[in-house]
């Protein structure tokens, strides 16, 4: 390095100048497309995730009311209303 | 997407050589690359035409070069930290990997110090040489990107100077 009187700190940044651009690698696109994908999707989790919810949510309740109909059903076909019509 | 595809190929050299110059490591420059453009794509339909897209993607890139240098810097501290734990003793403090690709071979030496003097500087002192001297941008295009006055600029230059020359000579000092 040369010697740093008053006026060499310019002639150290003038060797900044010198400095070539680089080039990027053509793979880094590719990087982006897929980060901006993720996110996109990260968008649209919470929204997915309430579509799911709701949709357990209803295949639970359809269960839950087939089961009491059965149940129901069956009540009914061992009560003593049932056999005294076929009677 | 052909829209953001346009910006890309129009700023992207731009973004990575600003990378560059605040990392000094090409693996570095492509993640903050990234990073940028993964920001510009989420916030493109928010920027408004006030400034121009170079300058704004100018902030971004600086705003991403400066908190990936602040985390991977307190990355090491934690991990010197815990280092001193077990240890007991002081580490030495280890310079990033120089792996500039737009320095020549004849001038790594010379650069990577004054690299390392730069890296040194306060966050906007450093900005302010890299855009002037490195980028060659004019007092009143640094005024714009940093959206501080040229008085500022001028300022910031001359106390970046002040303390590059405090660090290059303790350098100095050093090597003897």
């Amino acid at each position: 390095m040369k010697s740093n009187s008053s006026n060499d700190i310019e002639q150290e940044l003038a060797l900044l100048q010198q400095i070539q651009p680089a080039k990027l690698r053509p793979e880094v696109y590719q990087k982006i497309l897929q980060k901006t994908t993720a996110t996109i999707s990260k968008k649209w989790l919470p929204l997915i995730a309430a579509a799911m919810l709701t949709g357990i949510c209803f295949n639970i309740y359809t269960i839950v009311e087939y089961q009491k109909d059965s149940l129901a059903q069956n009540n009914y076909s061992n009560s003593i209303e049932y056999t005294l019509s076929y009677e | 997407m052909e829209h953001f595809h346009q910006i890309y190929q129009k700023h992207s050299q731009l973004v990575y050589n600003l990378a560059l110059q605040y990392t000094q490591n090409q693996q570095d420059a492509e993640e903050i690359t990234q990073d940028v453009f993964v920001s510009v794509h989420q916030n493109i339909d928010d920027f408004r035409a006030e400034s121009q897209l170079e300058t704004w993607i100018y902030r971004i890139g600086i705003n991403k070069s400066l908190d990936f240098l602040k985390a991977k810097r307190s990355k090491k501290r934690r991990f010197f930290f815990n280092k001193i734990q077990l240890d007991d003793e002081e580490q030495p403090l280890q310079l990033p990997n120089f792996d500039h690709p737009g320095v020549l071979l004849e001038q790594k030496e010379d650069l990577t110090a004054l690299f390392r003097a730069i890296n040194q500087l306060k966050d906007q002192q450093k900005t302010i040489i890299i855009l002037l001297k490195i980028e060659g941008k004019s007092q009143k295009e640094v005024a714009a990107i940093l959206d501080i006055t040229t008085k500022a600029v001028e300022s910031l230059f001359q106390r970046a100077k002040k303390n590059l020359r405090i660090f290059l000579n303790k350098q100095k000092e050093n090597e003897i």
